[in-house]
């Protein structure tokens, strides 16, 4: 965690055109300040229509009995953080995202997109709090992730969010990391870990276990340490486990779902179904 | 909520740890426990959408001696700031440890010195509250805890030297 | 002030407005509930992870004043909703002046809520309308979403109960104008629950079903 945090302590405020009580510190990130140069407004209306253009129950159930109270604002870490800043309210990123949209039948130019992209992609952790709070117990967060979506379609990502998931597209992990690179640290793992304890094993594809363990990529990449207190813990309970490094699906880790990048995100879930059940698995443990 | 019916069940290894220790399979040495005051971090996929708290809860009072709980706890949490892909968006580290102040406070609140944060993801979130607010904690995972908690038979032991 | 006062207009609105309102209040809501559901049909993860204990666990507990957490954190606002919202449908059911009418139109009547608590009751509903304007008005977050219709809402409840009651009192107008304008109100309020976000009255019934089953797929409670 050697980041300095003083690189986005930057001085400059974005003002929103749309909302004038939206302001927020300027940050650059490329990933949305270079792709709405690209947009146009017949790509923004496609996409709009290809995301909300179809009336289904849940959009409009949630549309039409929200009554606008703001009970969910209490909610939002997001909103008691900011010194209850109106517009980091779940109901507030609703109405500057969905609703805007809505209204203007997705007519509209690349500054809201800007807006939307930065409210739904860095200021809503789609915790479902809200949820809980809402009288009505509207999914709020499944209109964030429907406007995210939309934003997925139109390339306005935030420029690491996209290059992971282009990361899974590619390796089916999040990190670049190759299956032979995986095998290895799993080697080295065991071997570093039978010093403190006798005989350690990490058991690759072993059929018919009770558990099967599927790692996040960050563990075999940066925290390592991880595979052998797992393979210890197990061995002391004597637990039946193994580890899947067959067909590349072993990144219990989903980022393409957080942009909504349904093609990919079923791939790797079925990537991994169908490992565990190769395997014959009675329990599929994922990380922590 | 793809699939209905799963062949096998899927858990969060808090979940699993749960069932070692209640089946007696893994065991704690009273000697070994931690001792320094600490505090759980409920993360939102495994509390809020599995419903596992009171598991956790069993796991954290059997390896810890001073265990206090945050307020609010359980599903009623605070988000670590890092989920739904926050937690990979470097530029925005410090808009996002900004804006979860409550999550330190309720941090402080509890006077703990040690955080058990079941997930990866809200450790880097958890992580970055830390570093921007100075605050005198560390984070901790549940395997680390059980590594250094659990009781290891003397056969597995290896030989020294 | 004559043509509010003239028996034409009262005429009218006892007469023929009082079949348009009711037809458009019954047919529009059926035909609400009704679209819903049949739109919810046609997603397939909706109905079939629809849990009815779930279900109605979640509606009791939103349902009685401070059994859920978000209640218990804003006393007031409870308490002047539930004042309200129970108000605005018990209080025109149970009145007295509308239970003759009933008795005059079809002979059917019930049980009556007494004077001295009907006016109490309507009082306070009138009180949570302004408490509500107040907090669409001086509440920064509650204003940054609110647009004109959430006022044009609670202005019409805020007429109907306002006018009854000092129809009842025959205060600052004369009884009929009075009496006019709140069945005017009461026939656009009854107008306006199937056309407009009014319908959270019987959607609330529906979101509330939905999350209660996913939050019991999760297994925690959502109150």
């Amino acid at each position: 965690m050697a980041i300095k945090l003083e690189i986005s302590e930057e001085k400059e405020v974005y003002r929103s055109s749309y909302f004038p009580e939206y302001v927020r510190p300027k940050i650059y990130d490329p990933g949305l300040d270079e792709t709405i140069k690209r947009l146009t407004p017949e790509k923004i209306e496609k996409a709009y229509q290809a995301v909300f253009g179809k009336e289904t129950a849940r959009i409009k159930a949630i549309v039409e009995t929200c009554i606008h109270c703001g009970l969910c604002a209490e909610a939002c870490q997001w909103y008691l953080s900011n010194d209850r800043d109106p517009t980091y309210a779940p109901v507030a990123k609703v109405k500057m995202t969905a609703w805007e949209l809505m209204k203007r039948k997705g007519k509209v130019d690349a500054g809201l997109v800007y807006d939307i992209a930065r409210i739904v992609f860095t200021e809503c952790n789609i915790c479902h709090r809200c949820s809980l709070y809402c009288p009505f117990g509207l999914d709020i967060t499944f209109i964030i992730g429907l406007v995210r979506r939309f934003c997925f379609l139109l390339g306005v990502v935030p420029q690491r969010m996209f290059d992971q998931n282009q990361t899974f597209m590619a390796t089916a992990n999040q990190v670049w990391m190759s299956q032979s690179d995986y095998i290895d640290t799993l080697f080295w793992r065991e071997e570093e870990g039978m010093y403190e304890l006798k005989n350690l094993r990490i058991p690759m594809d072993k059929e018919g276990v009770e558990v099967v363990w599927f790692p996040l990529a960050a563990e075999p990449k940066t925290g390592p340490y991880h595979i052998d207190r797992i393979a210890k813990i197990f061995q002391v309970a004597g637990v039946d486990w193994t580890m899947v490094t067959m067909n590349d699906y072993w990144d219990s880790s989903n980022m393409p779902m957080f942009i909504r990048d349904f093609f990919t995100m079923q791939r790797i879930v079925k990537g991994l179904y169908e490992n565990a059940a190769r395997l014959r698995a009675k329990k599929l443990v994922l990380t922590e | 909520m793809g699939y209905k019916e799963i062949p096998f069940e899927v858990m969060h290894p808090g979940e699993f740890y749960y069932e070692l220790l209640v089946s007696g399979r893994l065991k704690i040495d009273p000697a070994k426990k931690i001792k320094e005051p600490v505090t759980l971090h409920d993360p939102c996929n495994v509390i809020r959408r599995a419903g596992a708290a009171e598991k956790f809860r069993y796991i954290v009072e059997q390896t810890c001696e001073d265990f206090r709980e945050m307020y609010p706890n359980r599903e009623h949490n605070f988000c670590c700031n890092a989920g739904g892909g926050l937690s990979s968006l470097v530029q925005w580290y410090s808009h996002e440890a900004r804006g979860n102040r409550v999550k330190a406070e309720q941090i402080m609140a509890t006077g703990a010195k040690i955080v058990i944060v079941p997930c990866h993801n809200c450790t880097t979130g958890i992580k970055s509250i830390i570093n921007y607010y100075k605050l005198p904690v560390k984070t901790m995972f549940f395997d680390e805890l059980l590594v250094n908690t659990m009781y290891i038979p003397e056969e597995m032991l290896p030989e020294e030297g | 002030m004559g043509f509010l006062e003239s028996v034409a207009l009262y005429n009218f609105l006892r007469g023929p407005m009082v079949w348009i309102t009711f037809i458009i209040f019954i047919v529009g809501s059926i035909y609400r509930i009704y679209t819903l559901i049949n739109l919810a049909k046609k997603e397939k993860v909706v109905l079939p992870f629809i849990n009815i204990k779930a279900a109605i666990k979640s509606w009791l507990h939103w349902l009685i004043p401070f059994a859920s957490r978000n209640w218990r954190l804003k006393p007031y606002f409870t308490t002047f909703t539930f004042l309200f919202h129970t108000g605005i449908v018990f209080v025109p059911i149970f009145l007295y002046a509308h239970n003759a009418l009933w008795y005059e139109s079809w002979g059917i009547s019930w049980w009556t809520l007494s004077e001295t608590v009907a006016d109490v009751w309507s009082i306070f509903v009138i009180i949570g309308c302004l408490f509500f304007i107040g907090r669409r008005i001086f509440d920064p977050t509650v204003r940054f979403v609110t647009s004109y219709s959430d006022f044009v809402f609670v202005f019409i409840c805020l007429f109907t109960f306002l006018t009854g009651f000092l129809a009842h009192y025959q205060w600052i107008l004369p009884y009929r104008a009075m009496l006019n304008l709140h069945i005017m109100f009461g026939e656009i309020m009854l107008i306006a629950i199937p056309l407009t976000r009014l319908t959270h009255m019987y959607y609330f019934f529906f979101t509330r079903a939905w999350m209660a089953s996913q939050t019991a797929i999760w297994k925690i409670k959502d109150w």
